[in-house]
């Protein structure tokens, strides 16, 4: 579709006011053109300015039913199976057309779920505002993929890990004398647990990242903030009641780096009876890799 | 001919402490094609194939939230069920965000009491 062709379609839809707006799937090398031009999924086109091709269509159903099913005045719908059902819908929706691309062209910079603009014509102006930054994000990503670690410690484990803290036994041996002590003294005992858990994890997550990093640029989430809300079973733990989440990161590697990630993990995790364990998922376009687009500009 | 960036995607055999997840897993998908950008609002519990369970929160999905506000979408912050205003509560259940600060009030007590009756022993 030409820019002159989108722009009559993004007009005949503000006239019927039922425009959804345009949705923007991924950003790539200008040079790619030709290789994706006879390639693109139904309904994308492509929008270049600076050097940087867009891929982007109106918005799909299935995304718009989660995104803005539920217009200003609506009863919003309840987390339900409908729900998760629409999102599950939009994000796979999103995903094989993000991957769709990328087999295309080889590279990419994926945009996240929910990237929308009014117009098609908003897209040259959010890649001109953008395009340095954008231009060293593919750079970056060029020849790589992202790979998915995360990082689980068995409760128990981490809990008998943390008993044998020097720390923690000496201040969990001192004397407690009388009922009252006795209590302040328990309190004082689970705090202290507390900390020598969160220590565990932080060491360990810093020898997993270090280890991740041999191999590629990492972008992790762990703090500590996270790690004594698990521990206290405050917060989701990413799908292990009776496990603590130390990491869940993102690698993004060379062809022949790939090879050595679940080597190079399973060093990070040792010795084999610690109980930590790792999963690998992978190869992914590179999501975690993409700084969000400026789109007001 | 460009080299499939997916190609590999096959579980392999792994050390047991190094698994090997699925990538049509719906919770790894989400986890990266969501981001900050999305407005966060309501908790959903995603049920696995594996039967894991992984609570997103996430509910409206729009480039940001100053953008589907700019946009006349702000539907989130006036559900009872994704607020946790006063107001909202109140819309839904007239009265309980009284009844619910006189419930912590006394368990708070109940609490302190508790407390200082063994430390006290």
């Amino acid at each position: 579709m030409t820019r002159a062709e989108l722009a009559v379609e993004a007009k005949a839809q503000d006239r019927e006011g039922t425009d959804p707006g345009w949705y923007v799937y991924a950003v790539m090398d200008g040079d790619a053109r030709g290789a994706l031009e006879k390639k693109l999924p139904g309904g994308v086109s492509l929008v270049q300015a600076q050097g940087l091709l867009a891929a982007i269509s109106k918005v799909p159903d299935a995304i718009r039913r989660a995104t803005i099913a539920s217009a200003p005045n609506e009863v919003a719908p309840r987390a339900s199976v409908e729900v998760l059902a629409t999102i599950e819908d939009a994000a796979r929706t999103h995903e094989e057309i993000v991957e769709h691309l990328m087999r295309a062209v080889g590279s990419l910079l994926p945009l996240r779920l929910g990237t929308a603009v009014r117009s098609p014509d908003d897209v040259p102006r959010i890649l001109s505002a953008n395009a340095g930054s954008l231009v060293a994000q593919l750079a970056t990503v060029s020849g790589r993929r992202e790979w998915g670690v995360r990082v689980r410690w068995a409760r128990q484990a981490l809990v008998d890990a943390a008993a044998s803290d020097d720390a923690f036994d000496a201040r969990g041996a001192r004397p407690a004398p009388g009922p009252g002590r006795g209590y302040l003294a328990m309190r004082q005992r689970e705090r202290t647990m507390t900390s020598a858990l969160v220590r565990l994890c932080q060491e360990r997550a810093t020898t997993i990242e270090r280890a991740l990093r041999s191999l590629g640029p990492v972008k992790c989430s762990a703090s500590a903030a996270t790690w004594a809300a698990m521990v206290r079973g405050e917060q989701d733990n990413g799908g292990a009641s009776d496990a603590v989440e130390v990491l869940q990161g993102s690698v993004l590697l060379k062809r022949p780096d790939e090879d050595q990630l679940a080597a190079v993990v399973e060093e990070a995790i040792a010795p084999a009876n610690a109980g930590l364990s790792a999963s690998i998922s992978g190869p992914w376009p590179p999501y975690s890799f993409v700084q969000a687009l400026e789109l007001s500009g | 001919m460009t080299r499939d960036p997916f190609e590999g995607r096959a579980v392999s055999g792994q050390a047991p402490a190094v698994s090997r997840g699925d990538t049509s897993n719906l919770a790894d998908i989400l986890e990266r094609v969501l981001d900050k950008g999305i407005v966060v609002a309501g908790d959903i519990v995603v049920s696995l194939v594996d039967v894991e369970l992984l609570t997103i929160r996430l509910r409206l999905l729009i480039a940001s939230v100053d953008k589907a506000r700019e946009m006349g979408l702000n539907w989130w912050e006036n559900d009872p069920w994704l607020s946790t205003s006063r107001e909202a509560r109140d819309e839904v259940s007239p009265g309980i965000s009284d009844r619910l600060e006189r419930l912590e009030a006394t368990v708070k007590h109940l609490a302190d009491s508790l407390e200082y009756d063994r430390a006290a022993q």
